[in-house]
């Protein structure tokens, strides 16, 4: 049960972390000019279709956790939660 | 006479540095490397792609290929600074117009990022703590304000946790670190992610410093990604 619970909350935070890179690639980084051409309302579509993604990274991410416990690399592996007792 | 097509911008470089061979970008068009001179500095490279108008990919996938693009500029060994998602000019003269303009802010932003990597620590918080509170479906005004100040007690027992979790990373990083940004989500699910500007050789040594936190006492996962190019630490001034 325990173990469950780890897992899950550990593929919920992939997902968060994978999310959270996208966000930046959308958010952050040098803007040189005034001509970006993807207005604000733009970027509210581009979050709107971010929750559909993230939904689609969920097997990526199990695949990455599988890996790991297979000895995967640990590059750019997340850590594993904490084991919780009960 | 033809238009030229609008040139994307994916990443600056303060050195010439070629694209890996056959690399795309959006729409699958090549990206090439803009050389854009500098008098006293060298030379600015721009990373840029031909892409019609329309044919930005606006979702998320975009967003994803944009990063691609980023990550390989970040493997030639010399950092970029990233360009925000999006930034799409006339021609390749207006591109280099531009950067030519935003010199004297580009320059210090260059020395911020040089020889480093963004490396990311996402934690979840606690499940029981992130009980949605909302002020809707509710009978009477009394019952109303109940649930707004449950929303702000929430809240702010969120961000004391947050505050928690980025002192004990912040310990564990220690001077690995060289600068440091908290974000706090409260939706979909409550969880604080914290980018630290590391340098590039650091990143084992980092990934050990945090191994800690996830065998300990603190609750949800906490998932470390990285490296990527500096998103969060390529600011221009003005």
């Amino acid at each position: 049960m325990a173990a469950d619970e780890a897992r899950t909350d550990f593929e919920e935070g992939a997902r968060l972390a994978l999310g959270d890179l996208l966000n930046r690639v959308l958010d952050k980084g040098v803007v040189i000019s005034g001509t970006v051409t993807i207005s604000v309302a733009d970027v509210d579509l581009i979050q709107l279709g971010l929750n559909l993604y993230l939904t689609a990274l969920e097997g990526h991410a199990r695949s990455r956790l599988e890996s790991r416990s297979h000895g995967g690399s640990d590059a750019d592996i997340p850590l594993l939660p904490p084991q919780r007792e009960g | 006479m033809v238009d030229p097509m609008p040139t994307y911008l994916y990443c600056l470089l303060n050195e010439k540095a070629d694209p890996p061979h056959g690399l795309t970008g959006l729409a699958e068009m090549a990206v090439r490397q803009l050389v854009v001179p500098v008098a006293t500095e060298g030379v600015i490279a721009a990373w840029v792609s031909d892409v019609a108008r329309g044919e930005v990919e606006r979702g998320p996938e975009g967003a994803r290929t944009h990063d691609s693009v980023c990550a390989a500029a970040l493997a030639t060994g010399t950092t970029p600074l990233p360009a925000r998602f999006g930034q799409l000019f006339d021609s390749d003269e207006a591109c280099a117009t531009h950067l030519a303009e935003r010199l004297p802010d580009l320059l210090p932003a260059f020395r911020r990022v040089a020889g480093a990597v963004e490396m990311a620590v996402t934690a979840l918080l606690p499940a029981s703590a992130a009980a949605p509170v909302t002020a809707t479906g509710v009978a009477t005004g009394r019952e109303y304000l109940l649930r707004l100040r449950e929303a702000h007690r929430h809240e702010a027992e969120l961000a004391s946790m947050s505050a928690h979790l980025r002192e004990r990373i912040a310990d564990a990083v220690g001077g690995l670190s060289r600068e440091e940004a908290v974000r706090l989500s409260l939706t979909p699910r409550p969880h604080v992610a914290i980018s630290h500007l590391i340098a590039r050789a650091g990143e084992g040594a980092y990934r050990r410093a945090l191994a800690p936190l996830a065998t300990g006492s603190e609750p949800g996962a906490v998932v470390v990604t990285g490296p990527t190019a500096p998103y969060t630490f390529a600011t221009l001034d003005s």
